[in-house]
């Protein structure tokens, strides 16, 4: 062969070496946003474990709201089914965006119920009730935790592929933008609690 | 720069740290061979009366101190092999079982899950030293895969959740930037260097603690024990003191990484510098007791022991707080995290109560030239509620002179603003002035000069000065004068030298809250020459006089408005600003 020929050679190998490259590290940045959205789904099933059992101690003491109980109930059973669609298809927008906004209305829910128990004296002095109520706040910073880490992925995936060079070969390869949760605030998450004082 | 760069630099620098240490070892060696070279000569020079040096002997004790050096750095490292939880071992530290926790202990091992899955580290084993009331932690180990935190049992009670989250976060920043392992063998390395100052402090706390229950006249053993141990730490002296300037050379700034990557994983600067806070506001030391603090004091989230001699292995405590949260409100945080606020009744004028006023004297003090985001939001409010016209007003020279003159209420002189100036002459006197100041000051000296004769001469028309009208004047002269703002010249070094003057005003402030009048009330021209004369008090004597002001205005326990506005425009006088009085209620 000659020399224009080997020239070639060199040339076509150090450009697949080039894509093959970019490839392996598009796919390291996709899997740890994966993962990263796997946290969150351990957090948020924690939480679905939870709350039957928060609400299972204090109904007794809370016949007055009986409203609010009812609320997170209901809350929890729809952010249960978006979790379900969503997790089937991990960074897919549509899915994250109704996942977002189910967890959203939960989180307020648990709020306005968490801002309740300061209202009742007897409630706050349960020691059963205390550990759950410090479970609780510790599961809703995990998944606060677990959604700052897959935005902070996400944002690395995303800006690695929009970058020169590798936007050419990403959507070659396949590669999709992905999307990141967004602090949905629905209009019942915005409501101030409402606690009354008897 | 991201994870595995950082790890990378920090093999470097443990490489670097090699060579640290075998200068200090050698300068540790050469300290004691001069030591005994000195005693050796002085000897000899007493015995004999030359000044020769054995040689041999010499070698020996370079031979000595360089063989205990090394053998204990390497039987140490031997030890640290294991990583974390042999300095947990170490330190006596106690394994926290998840399974077997009280509350307290709860919330740290969950604050501890929050902060693995905010940094992305695997959640480490949490120890805790259960003898220790001081608030510190540490985190130790050689790889991430293996790290331990230890926390004291004093930073698991005392700190609140968002706290100890910060605290923590502060200890994931060294198991993911490496300085962890880079920590480890340093604690490794330096051991040979503390080892013999660590002997002479356990020979002397051993026999401390035995003397205790013994009788006097049976403590001559102790006593020698003692004797001995000090004389060991005395020995040991110049090699701690290396191996402190080695650690100080490499912890401090990695310091201030991890508080910045604490409030990277947190996203609340509060957490952070609320811990650090908490560390000066509560009687909580940072000291730690346990046996070989010494030789980790580097790893510990603040200083663990305590010197007044060699290198600090912390930044001050303020000045971390201040480079991780500039906006820190450090009286407001204490107010509101150990509820440090007194509340003070606000009396009107005819003696009702109208509402409290969450301040107390001291804050009023504390407050002085340093607006807190209460006072701002306090300011822009009231500036919103002024009516359109009067804000204009005060935007425009001549109008803003005439809403002082209608501000200054006298009789029968109404203007067209005092529809509008009328309702804020009870409670914010001082506050309108100060809107509107800037406009009358923007013109020359000559006009705001005149305009000062004029509001005097209306004044003192009616041949006597109202409290309100005196104020007004007063503040508007000091603020209106030439050179207003500028550094004031002193005259008088000591508030000895000005004592008079000083007591002529606080038996106004004693009038103004309602104190039975002895004698007659001071002169208006008085007051002003003494005001006048306490301008020119040394800067730093100046303080003393506000606190006596406060002090006497509180002295009925509650400051009116007429008692909060006549300290305003003392501190005026002296060029020490104070903000409004919060009138918040409850």
């Amino acid at each position: 062969m000659s020399v224009g020929d080997w020239l070639f050679v060199a040339i076509v190998v150090a450009a697949a070496a080039f894509a093959i490259a970019i490839y392996n590290r598009l796919v390291a940045l996709r899997n740890r946003f994966k993962n990263a959205f796997s946290q969150i789904d351990v957090q948020l099933k924690r939480r679905y474990d939870l709350i039957p059992n928060l609400v299972e101690s204090v109904k007794g003491y809370l016949q007055h709201e009986r409203g609010t109980l009812e609320a997170v109930v209901q809350a929890r059973g729809n952010a249960v089914s978006a979790a379900q669609r969503a997790a089937a298809t991990p960074g897919e927008p549509g899915a994250m965006q109704g996942l977002a906004q189910a967890e959203g209305a939960l989180g307020g829910a648990l709020g306005r119920l968490l801002a309740v128990f300061e209202a009742y004296p007897d409630l706050k002095a349960n020691q059963s009730v205390m550990v759950l109520q410090e479970e609780l706040t510790s599961t809703e910073n995990k998944i606060a935790f677990a959604r700052q880490a897959y935005n902070d992925s996400v944002m690395q995936y995303n800006t690695r592929r929009e970058s020169f060079p590798d936007n050419l070969l990403a959507g070659v390869f396949g590669f999709g933008g992905a999307e990141l949760l967004q602090a949905t605030e629905s209009a019942a998450e915005r409501s101030a609690p409402k606690v009354s004082f008897r | 720069m991201d994870f595995f760069e950082q790890q990378e630099l920090s093999r470097r620098s443990s490489r670097r740290l090699v060579a640290w240490f075998a200068l200090a070892a050698a300068f540790t060696v050469a300290s004691y061979c001069a030591a005994g070279a000195l005693i050796i000569a002085f000897v000899n020079l007493y015995w004999t009366g030359t000044a020769s040096l054995p040689w041999r002997l010499l070698a020996g004790i370079a031979a000595l101190v360089g063989g205990v050096i090394l053998a204990v750095s390497a039987y140490r490292l031997y030890r640290l092999r294991e990583g974390g939880h042999a300095v947990a071992e170490l330190l006596g530290a106690r394994y926290m079982d998840p399974g077997r926790c009280n509350p307290a202990e709860r919330r740290l091992l969950n604050v501890v899950e929050e902060m693995a899955i905010a940094s992305g580290v695997p959640v480490p084993p949490v120890y805790v030293l259960l003898h220790e009331d001081a608030v510190n932690g540490l985190v130790a180990g050689h790889s991430p895969n293996e790290a331990v935190l230890i926390m004291t049992r004093g930073a698991v009670q005392k700190l609140s959740r968002d706290e100890l989250q910060g605290v923590v976060g502060h200890e994931f920043s060294h198991i993911l930037n490496g300085d962890m392992a880079l920590n480890v063998r340093l604690a490794g390395l330096l051991a040979g260097l503390t080892s013999l100052g660590e002997l002479g402090e356990a020979l002397v706390a051993g026999a401390a603690r035995q003397a205790r229950g013994v009788p006097r006249d049976k403590q001559g053993g102790e006593a020698v024990a003692a004797v001995i141990g000090l004389a060991v730490a005395f020995i040991g002296f110049p090699g701690t003191l290396a191996a402190t300037a080695i650690k100080a050379a490499v912890s401090r700034q990695r310091e201030f990484l991890a508080d910045a990557a604490s409030v990277q994983f947190t996203r609340n600067p509060e957490g952070i510098a609320g811990a650090l806070d908490s560390i000066l506001a509560l009687p909580a030391h940072t000291v730690v007791l346990a046996a070989h603090a010494e030789a980790l004091s580097h790893m510990f989230f603040a200083p663990a022991v305590a010197h007044w001699w060699g290198f600090p292995t912390h930044p001050p405590i303020g000045e971390r707080i201040y480079r991780v949260h500039p906006r820190f409100q450090r009286d407001d945080y204490r107010a509101r995290r150990h509820g440090r606020r007194r509340e003070v009744a606000v009396i009107d004028g005819g003696g009702n109560l109208v509402k409290h006023v969450r301040t107390d004297g001291l804050q009023l003090l504390a407050s002085i030239g340093q607006p807190t985001a209460q006072h701002l939001s306090f300011g822009s409010q009231l500036l919103s509620r002024l009516p359109q016209r009067l804000r204009e007003a005060l935007h425009h020279p001549p109008q803003a002179e005439l809403a002082m003159l209608t501000l200054g209420g006298f009789p029968g002189a109404r203007t067209e603003l005092e529809p509008y100036v009328g309702p804020l002459r009870g409670e914010h006197l001082l506050t309108l002035a100060e809107l509107a100041v800037p406009a009358i000051k923007s013109q020359p000296q000559k006009a705001r000069d005149a305009f000062v004769a004029e509001f005097a001469a209306r004044a003192q028309a009616d041949q006597r000065v109202t409290l309100r009208e005196f104020m007004l004047l007063t503040y508007l002269r000091q603020r209106l004068r030439e050179g207003a703002g500028q550094p004031i010249a002193t005259r008088y070094r000591k508030v000895a030298d000005v004592e008079a003057d000083l007591a002529l005003v606080l038996s106004l402030l004693a009038r103004a809250s309602g104190a039975p009048s002895a004698g007659q009330a001071p002169g208006v021209d008085a007051l002003g020459a003494a005001l006048e004369r306490l301008r020119h008090l040394a800067p730093f004597e100046k303080p003393r006089v506000l606190k006596a002001c406060v002090e006497a205005a509180q002295a009925d326990g509650r400051i009116n408005f007429a008692e909060a506005e006549l300290v305003r425009m003392v501190a005026a006088t002296l060029d020490c600003p104070v903000p409004p009085v919060l009138a918040q209620s409850r």
